[in-house]
């Protein structure tokens, strides 16, 4: 428990917490936290990246974790570095997602939050230069694993953009996608019927079953958004990420997305990385909250924005800077 | 006092009028002065090959006749050099240059993209005498004794297709010229795929790659039908290319006013034959016919940048309704 006080080699196992493993679902807000690292120095963030090279004095920028290790995690993610070209965007990041919840990112712009999450589905290795170290298991087995391919990987993880960027096709071909290029029906039936329940699920079905036809482009931003998710779900996935999914739409849009989001968080683990402090408290049961490339805080969400037990991220949620 | 204020201003504003119509006509002159180049080409083409044309009427673009001895002048054989060599060449080129622009924006690792960009850069840079050269003295003896006797012996027995493989391998011919049209011209295809590529926005193909897709098939589902219309352009700027090229093709083609059924026999284009033969030149009609042949050339490449032209808007409009 006094790990954070300890200079011990590998400080950032995130098992701080209660250590008897009823963590498993978002914790509990009355996790013990020896160190309250407040006024001690904690704005000294040094890109140092390992731990154990942070002088004492600095401690206060170790991560604050009350709820992991999470026992069914869907993602184990264990001290993970990702650099593009010579430049660290995250460091050292180690957290755990639990099934049938939202993880909220929170922070600053350039904070790492849409960069973890872009590793979580490898969607890195499409950026030139990008590498990443450390581990992040899915089932038992390391993502970056290079026997695994990222191709099969990214099926069983859905991603939802900032910007809705349906196909230029169809809205019936933009949900048929998934399941063709992975044959996941056998029949133009059954493909209907992915197409019509994906559609019912994401909330877009009674707009849209009369023009299945017409080019999914032509939907308004919140329709485009939501036919993205349709898209998503058609495959279905076993997590899904959201890269501020919201951030391009209006307010009612946003509301029906939230609310999906919230019906959708009975079948998968959904990651959201979102700007909007708001939403990370309506929709998450856990919120982290990443500074400079560091996880700063991660823990239940009500706690987070109530107790928050680090001075970076009180900061930033009483909005005082961010 | 205040009189005169106004007068300097209002002398100002002339001043700045008349600055603003000067510069506006200057341009405008600019401007005219193109339409007035590119009239002055075609009347002068038409001028210098009205005595061929009116002489052999429309024979001279049925007939393969090339005789300065009986002043007998019939453009079919360089028309069908022309246009079989620039086809050819193309065909080559296409899928190479496609690969390398696919594997430069797609697959390349970081520090393998600029050296491969900028030596396909620089292959564009070389001068066409250079390749003409090169294809004479290196590429086509090594066709000659290799590549050709081995395309007779598979492809010559073969029916239909078996004609366009026969008879001796020269080493000049056809052929070559097509292979050294096609090296020129990948340089450009390629370098404006890669930046049609370029343009494709990340999150399209992020979208397909987030559902599980392959490379393959965000290549195929997503940068090619994206960037088709740019793909055509790339095309067609490759095609005018290897249309109008004169001294590269003239080095290996074997210059022979015939056409041969096999692709291995040498042949002619228009800009190789007006470039060998026009200092050679005597009496009004063979000068005349060259001329002709100059405007062939030119009704054919405009001919060629309309048609591209054409399906590029009608690619646009397409891609316009669609939205």
């Amino acid at each position: 428990m006094n790990e954070t006080q300890e200079p011990t080699p590998e400080p950032r196992r995130t098992s701080n917490g209660n250590g008897n493993g009823n963590a498993a679902h978002g914790g509990n807000g009355a996790v013990p936290h020896g160190l309250r690292p407040r006024g001690e120095g904690g704005l000294n963030l040094k890109p140092s990246g390992r731990l154990n090279a942070i002088p004492t004095e600095a401690r206060g920028t170790a991560p604050v974790d009350s709820s992991a290790p999470i026992e069914n995690a869907v993602f184990r993610c264990r001290d993970v570095n990702v650099f593009y070209g010579a430049k660290q965007a995250l460091k050292g990041v180690s957290i755990d997602v639990a099934p049938r919840q939202v993880l909220a990112m929170i922070g600053p712009s350039g904070c790492g939050k849409s960069t973890f999450l872009r590793c979580l589905n490898r969607m890195n290795d499409t950026i030139p230069g990008a590498r990443v170290t450390g581990s992040i298991v899915l089932d038992g087995r390391d993502i970056y694993d290079p026997e695994r391919d990222a191709a099969q990987l990214r099926a069983r993880i859905g991603m939802v953009f900032q910007k809705p960027n349906p196909f230029p096709k169809s809205i019936y071909d933009n949900v048929a996608y998934g399941p063709r290029i992975h044959k996941l029906t056998r029949s133009r039936a059954e493909l209907d019927d992915v197409v019509c329940s994906s559609l019912t699920r994401a909330g877009l079905w009674d707009e849209v079953k009369d023009r299945l036809g017409s080019p999914g482009t032509g939907l308004s931003g919140g329709q485009q958004q939501r036919l993205c998710i349709a898209r998503t779900i058609a495959i279905q996935p076993e997590v899904i990420l959201m890269d501020e999914p919201c951030s391009a739409l209006d307010p009612i849009a946003t509301a029906r997305i939230e609310d999906l989001i919230d019906e959708l968080r009975e079948q998968y683990a959904i990651v959201i990385v979102t700007h909007s402090m708001q939403q990370a408290a309506r929709v998450s049961q856990r919120t982290a909250y990443f500074h400079l490339g560091e996880l700063i805080e991660v823990g239940e969400t009500d706690r987070v924005f109530t107790n928050p037990r680090h001075r970076l991220t009180e900061d930033y949620i009483t909005g005082r800077f961010g | 006092m205040n009189s005169s204020v106004v007068t300097i201003e209002a002398r100002q504003a002339a001043g700045q009028r008349l600055r603003e119509r000067v510069f506006r006509l200057a341009t405008l002159a600019a401007a005219l002065l193109v339409l007035l180049l590119l009239g002055g080409v075609v009347l002068s083409l038409v001028v210098g090959a009205w005595p061929a044309l009116s002489h052999f009427k429309f024979s001279f673009l049925t007939r393969e006749i090339w005789n300065p001895v009986t002043d007998q002048y019939g453009a079919l054989a360089p028309i069908y050099g022309t246009l079989v060599t620039s086809a050819l060449a193309l065909l080559l080129a296409i899928p190479v240059s496609f690969g390398i622009a696919i594997f430069l924006t797609e697959l390349a690792p970081a520090w393998l993209k600029r050296p491969v960009g900028v030596a396909i850069e620089l292959l564009a840079a070389v001068p066409s005498i250079i390749y003409g050269i090169w294809g004479l003295f290196v590429l086509a003896p090594i066709l000659q004794a290799h590549v050709q006797p081995a395309l007779i012996a598979w492809l010559g027995p073969l029916p239909v297709i078996g004609k366009l493989f026969q008879g001796p391998p020269y080493g000049i011919g056809v052929l070559s010229a097509s292979f050294v049209l096609a090296i020129m011209v990948i340089p450009f295809i390629s370098a404006v795929m890669r930046d049609v590529f370029e343009t494709v926005p990340d999150v399209l193909k992020e979208s397909c790659y987030g559902l599980g897709a392959t490379t393959w098939e965000v290549i195929w589902q997503v940068v090619v039908p994206y960037a088709r219309t740019g793909m055509i352009g790339g095309v067609m700027l490759g095609l005018g290319r290897a249309l109008g090229e004169t001294m590269a093709v003239t080095f290996v083609i074997g210059n022979a006013h015939r056409i041969g059924s096999s692709l291995l026999a040498p042949g002619t284009t228009i800009s190789a034959s007006i470039a060998n033969e026009f200092a050679e030149a005597v009496g009004d009609l063979y000068t005349s016919s060259l001329v002709a042949l100059g405007a062939i050339l030119f009704l054919i490449t405009f001919t060629v940048i309309a048609f591209a032209r054409y399906m590029l808007m009608r690619l646009e409009r397409r891609a316009l309704s669609n939205v």
